[in-house]
C-alpha cells in the first residue's frame, strides 16, 4: 500500500545542506500497525511528514496505492491529505475558536464531494473516543487527554486509510498516554486503518506489529513483532533478511 | 466555509472592529460626498425650473458674437416684431406664448425697505398674467387699471439684499411675505446715474404683488396693458417691442422640436432639458472630484484594512497551516480570508450608510432651521437617494475585498508543514 523507495529529504540553509533522509526504502502494507522509532532529529517526522503529504521528497519514489505522491500538485496533495490521511500531532493542532464538534467535522469543510451526516458520523466517532458528553466544549475547557481523543476523533472523520499520529503521547502523562495509544489501536482495528506512529518511547513501539528504528535519517533495523501482527505481513524489501524464531520477533539489520 | 468565515470574524473581534472601522468611516464620507453632489445637483435644476419651467421656450432675437449681453444687444439692436411674434406663435406644440414688452424710456424706482429709503435705474417689463399667475399673490391684482398698479420683483432681488446687505451688516432678513403689499414709486424720465437726467417730475405709485424668479432680475414687472399706456405717455418710441417670447409647449418633450422650428425662423432658443444637459454635464466634474475625494479616502481604508489583514494572517500561521494539513486547498484559504473581508465590508459599508445618513439627516436640519430666509440654501443639502446607498455599499465591499486580496494570496501559500511544525 505505501512504498517509499530510496527517499532522500535534503533542506538547503546558505550553501550548507543537511540530509534528514538517506536512501529510505519502506514498504507498509494496508491495515499494518508500524511504529517509526528513534531519537529525536533522527527524521522520523519527516518520514511521517512525507507519507502523510505534508512534506515532499527531494529525490525517490513515494507509492501510495501504486500512485506517486511526490509527483502530485498542491491540489492532489490536499485531496490526499484531506481523504486518504488522517493526522494526529503531539500538540493536538487543535483550533481554539472552534467547539470539539466543529473541531472534528473541520476537515469535511475542505472536502470536495459534500457527504451526508457528517455531524452523524462526528457524534459516533466522538461517542467512540468516549467524548460524546463534551460534543459543544470549548477547547480550553479540555484535558490534554481529552484534547488528544478530539484529534483522533478528527483525523477519523473522513474515513481515511492511513493514520499517522507524530508522538501523540508526547504531551500526556504515562497513563493518559498508554490509553490514548490503546485507543488508537482500538480504533485502527475498528477502522480496519493503516496506523503509522512515530514515536521514540519504546513502550508504544513495543505496541506496534512492527518496528522501523531510524538514525541520522536512514532505515537501521524494522522488528517485526508477530505475536502482535493480526493483518498481512509487510514484505520486507531488504535483500539480507534474517528471523528470530525464538523471541518470536523477525529482525532485519541494514 | 462562510461557518469558518463567521466564526473568526466573531471571534477575532478587535481586528474585526478595526477593519469595519476602516470601512464605515470610508463608506460614510463617500455617501456624504454623493449626496452632496446630488444635492448641490438638486438644488440647481430645482432653481432653473423656478425660473422656467420643463415645457417652456424662452425665444430672443439673434445676436452674434455676444452671449452675456445678448438681452441688452437685443434691445438696442434687433427686436421681435409683431409679425415675428404671428410667425413663432403659429409652430406647432405651442399652448401658449407669451410675449415680453418694455419701457422705452429710461426709469427709476424708489421704495422703503426697513426704514431705509432705496432708490435705483431700473426697467420696466409687462407680462401676461398667465405667464406668472402661480406668483401673484393678491387675487385679480393684475386687473387693476388705477394706481397703485401691480407689480412684479424678482425673487433673486431679497436673496441679494439678504446675502449682501443683511447677513453682512447684521441686519435683519426680509422675506417675500413681508413685503408683499409694499409700495413702489416710479419716476419716468430720471436717472440716478446720468446728470442732465437727475429731475423727478412725475411719479407714478406701484404695489408689489408677488415674487418671481421668472420676471427680469434688472426691474419690475407689470401688467401689458399698463406699460402700452405708460410708452405711449413718457416714451418717444411708442411702438410696443418684444423683448423675448415665453412659449409654452403642450409638453416637455416637444421643446425640443419647436426650439428647432424657431432657430429655423432664425431667433434664439433656450429651453430647460438643454440647459440641464449643459449643466449636468457640468456637474460631472463636480461629481468626478468629489468621487476623487472619496476614493482617496476609501483607499486610506484599503491600506488600513491590507495591514490589518496581514497582520492577523501572521498571527494565523498556525490555524490556517492546521487547515492545509487536514486538506484545505490554497483557493479554500483564500476564500476564508475573502468571506471574512467581504462580510466585513458589507457590514461595515452598511454601518458607513448608516451614519452617513444620520450625519445628513442632521446637517440638512441644521441648515434648513440656520438659513429660513435664504431661499438661495436648499432645503435638503444633503440628497441621499437609493442608488447612492446602493454603490456605497456596494464600493465599500469591493474594496475590503480587494484590500484582502494580497493578503489572502499570502495566505494561501502558508505551508502546512512549516505552519504546523510552529
Amino acid at each position: 500500500m505505501i512504498k517509499l523507495e530510496n527517499v532522500y529529504k535534503r533542506y538547503f540553509t546558505g550553501n550548507e545542506v543537511f540530509e534528514t533522509l538517506e536512501a529510505v526504502n519502506i514498504e507498509i502494507l494496508e491495515g499494518e500497525f508500524i511504529a517509526l522509532t528513534g531519537p529525536s532529529g533522527s527524521g522520523k517526522s519527516t518520514l511521517l511528514n512525507i507519507i502523510g503529504g505534508l512534506d515532499t521528497a527531494s529525490e525517490g519514489t513515494v507509492r501510495i496505492k501504486n500512485k506517486d505522491i511526490s509527483t502530485f500538485t498542491d491540489e492532489e496533495l490536499s485531496l490526499y491529505r484531506n481523504t486518504e490521511i488522517g493526522f494526529v500531532f503531539q500538540e493536538f493542532c487543535l483550533d481554539p475558536f472552534l467547539s470539539v464538534l466543529e473541531n472534528v467535522l473541520l476537515p469535511t469543510r475542505f472536502s470536495k464531494d459534500k457527504k451526508k451526516n457528517t455531524e452523524e458520523k462526528a457524534k459516533k466517532l466522538l461517542n467512540e473516543v468516549g467524548l460524546l458528553a463534551k460534543i459543544d466544549s470549548k477547547i480550553k475547557e479540555l484535558s490534554g487527554g481529552q484534547k488528544q481523543r478530539v484529534a483522533i476523533a478528527r483525523a477519523l472523520i473522513n474515513s481515511p486509510r492511513i493514520l499517522v499520529a507524530d508522538e501523540p503521547t508526547g504531551n500526556l502523562d504515562t497513563t493518559t498516554g498508554a490509553t490514548i495509544l490503546d485507543l488508537l489501536k482500538e480504533l485502527h482495528q475498528t477502522h480496519k486503518t493503516t496506523l503509522i506512529i512515530a514515536t521514540h518511547d519504546q513502550a508504544i513501539a513495543e505496541k506496534a506489529a512492527r518496528v522501523i528504528k531510524i538514525k541520522d535519517g536512514t532505515v537501521r533495523s524494522e522488528t517485526k513483532h508477530t505475536a502482535l501482527s493480526e493483518t498481512k505481513c509487510s514484505s520486507l524489501h531488504s535483500k539480507s533478511r534474517q528471523i528470530n524464531l525464538k523471541t518470536n520477533t523477525s529482525i532485519v539489520e541494514k | 466555509m462562510l461557518i469558518l468565515s463567521i466564526k473568526n470574524i466573531r471571534q477575532r473581534k478587535f481586528r474585526t472592529f478595526l477593519i469595519t472601522l476602516a470601512v464605515t468611516i470610508g463608506t460614510m464620507s463617500m455617501l456624504i460626498f454623493m449626496g452632496l453632489s446630488e444635492g448641490i445637483k438638486k438644488a440647481t435644476f430645482e432653481e432653473m425650473e423656478k425660473n422656467k419651467s420643463l415645457n417652456e421656450i424662452t425665444v430672443r432675437p439673434k445676436v452674434e458674437n455676444s452671449k452675456t449681453l445678448a438681452i441688452f444687444k437685443a434691445i438696442t439692436e434687433k427686436r421681435i416684431t409683431k409679425t415675428d411674434l404671428e410667425k413663432i406663435s403659429n409652430i406647432e406644440g405651442i399652448d401658449a406664448s407669451y410675449p415680453e414688452t418694455q419701457f422705452n424710456s429710461i426709469t427709476s424706482l424708489e421704495a422703503d425697505i426697513m426704514g431705509f429709503s432705496l432708490i435705483t435705474d431700473a426697467m420696466l417689463f409687462g407680462l401676461d398674467e398667465g405667464y406668472l399667475i402661480n406668483d401673484i399673490k393678491i387675487k385679480d391684482a393684475w386687473k387693476t387699471t388705477s394706481e397703485p398698479y401691480p407689480a412684479i420683483i424678482s425673487g433673486k432681488l431679497l436673496d441679494i439684499y439678504n446675502l449682501t446687505i443683511a447677513v453682512p451688516q447684521g441686519l435683519p432678513t426680509v422675506s417675500e411675505s413681508s413685503l408683499v403689499g409694499k409700495e413702489i414709486t416710479m419716476y419716468p424720465g430720471y436717472s440716478t446715474f446720468f446728470p442732465g437726467l437727475q429731475k423727478k417730475k412725475d411719479q407714478i405709485k406701484f404695489k408689489v404683488v408677488g415674487f418671481s424668479d421668472k420676471v427680469n432680475l434688472i426691474g419690475a414687472t407689470i401688467p401689458p396693458q399698463i406699460l402700452h399706456d405708460l410708452n405711449q405717455k413718457y416714451s418717444s418710441d411708442k411702438e410696443d417691442k418684444f423683448l423675448q417670447v415665453h412659449l409654452m409647449a403642450n409638453s416637455p418633450e416637444d421643446t425640443p422640436k419647436i426650439a428647432e422650428k424657431v432657430q429655423e425662423l432664425n431667433f434664439f432658443a433656450k429651453y430647460l432639458l438643454e440647459d440641464m444637459k449643459t449643466v449636468s454635464a457640468k456637474f460631472d466634474y463636480l461629481t468626478y472630484a468629489l468621487s476623487a475625494i472619496s476614493l482617496i479616502i476609501l483607499l486610506t481604508s484599503s491600506l488600513a484594512i491590507i495591514a490589518t489583514f496581514l497582520a492577523q494572517i501572521a498571527e494565523r500561521i498556525k490555524e490556517l497551516g492546521l487547515y492545509r494539513a487536514l486538506g484545505a486547498r490554497k483557493k479554500h484559504i483564500r476564500h476564508l480570508i475573502l468571506i471574512e473581508a467581504g462580510l466585513i465590508g458589507f457590514v461595515g459599508s452598511v454601518f458607513g450608510t448608516i451614519l452617513g445618513s444620520l450625519i445628513s439627516t442632521l446637517t440638512n436640519t441644521y441648515i434648513s432651521n440656520t438659513f429660513t430666509n435664504l431661499d438661495i440654501i436648499p432645503d435638503t443639502f444633503i440628497v441621499l437617494n437609493l442608488k447612492t446607498f446602493t454603490t456605497v455599499i456596494l464600493f465599500g465591499t469591493i474594496i475590503a475585498l480587494l484590500s484582502a486580496y494580497y493578503p489572502a494570496l499570502k495566505a494561501g501559500k502558508i505551508s502546512p508543514i512549516k505552519a504546523i511544525s510552529k
